[in-house]
């Protein structure tokens, strides 16, 4: 299972990504108006990469505890992923849909930020019983 | 393997002699490892400069271009740069952990999952350096090497 996780996910993932960008783009540059054009993949694959550009600025702050650094990350990408929503049209803007989306959010993040935490934890741990 | 110890005050130097069927990769590490810690760092401070032997080195660290060399309570500076040092103490338990730092793992004690995807390592003097997450696997791969001695 490990094994599948590190690699074979892993590039699965890295092959996913990049084709359904060049996909998406090739149908939109061909006919805007085909319906096999969606700009949304582009769009997220855009807020991904302002995202870990915010991420990148973040680590130049040394935060105490991972709370801190949690939550800052929380409110500092938060407003980013809202500006993409409303550019990109991604749903509409009512009291409704953009608590559902903030839930949604907070969710992943959480996510995120536990899988990385689980992650220090184990490099953490494999170093300790090396030394 | 055998291990006897000689201890005689009258003797002027330390003397390490191995007797081996064959010279096998991890004896030669072992003696690479020796050779190591007879080896000292050219160190600078207060306009003298000292040999200091690489076992009393915590780590080394760059900051505005200059190179720190910390010891147990003593902090001297290094004409070399880190990159240089990196290179030439490639085969001690010197590695480096982050853009900045190069630490002798013979002087860490543990280390903690740390903020921004980091880790902290704890030294045993109780000094705490961030280990960026570029380096981690650096860390492991050299203290695996030290665990095959």
């Amino acid at each position: 299972m490990n094994t599948f996780l590190k690699s074979s996910f892993t590039s699965a993932v890295q092959t996913f990504c990049p084709v359904t960008l060049i996909c998406c783009l090739t149908a939109w540059f061909r006919d805007p108006r085909s319906t096999m054009a969606p700009l949304f993949f582009p769009e997220l694959y855009l807020f991904l990469v302002a995202a870990r550009i915010l991420d990148r600025l973040l680590q130049k702050i040394s935060f105490r505890t991972y709370p801190a650094y949690f939550l800052a990350e929380l409110v500092l990408i938060y407003p980013v992923m809202l500006l993409f929503a409303r550019l990109g049209g991604w749903f509409q803007f009512h009291l409704e849909n953009l608590t559902v989306f903030t839930v949604l959010y907070a969710i992943l993040m959480a996510l995120v930020h536990a899988g990385y935490y689980l992650l220090s934890r184990k490099n953490a741990d494999e170093i300790n019983r090396l030394l | 393997m055998k291990l006897t110890v000689y201890e005689n005050p009258e003797l002027a130097e330390t003397e390490i002699s191995i007797h081996c069927p064959c010279l096998d990769a991890p004896l030669k590490r072992l003696i690479e490892q020796i050779r190591h810690y007879t080896f000292s760092l050219e160190v600078q401070k207060d306009e003298e400069t000292w040999q200091m032997p690489l076992d009393r080195v915590l780590y080394l660290e760059t900051v505005d271009r200059s190179t720190f060399v910390y010891a147990c309570q003593e902090t001297y500076t290094c004409r070399r740069t880190l990159s240089e040092l990196e290179e030439s103490l490639a085969h001690t338990p010197f590695v480096r952990i982050s853009r900045s730092c190069l630490l002798n793992t013979e002087h860490l004690s543990c280390v903690r999952p740390y903020v921004n995807h980091r880790l902290l390592a704890v030294l045993d003097n109780g000094e705490n350096l961030l280990i960026s997450r570029n380096y981690i696997s650096a860390l492991k791969k050299k203290l695996k090497e030290r665990s095959l001695l």
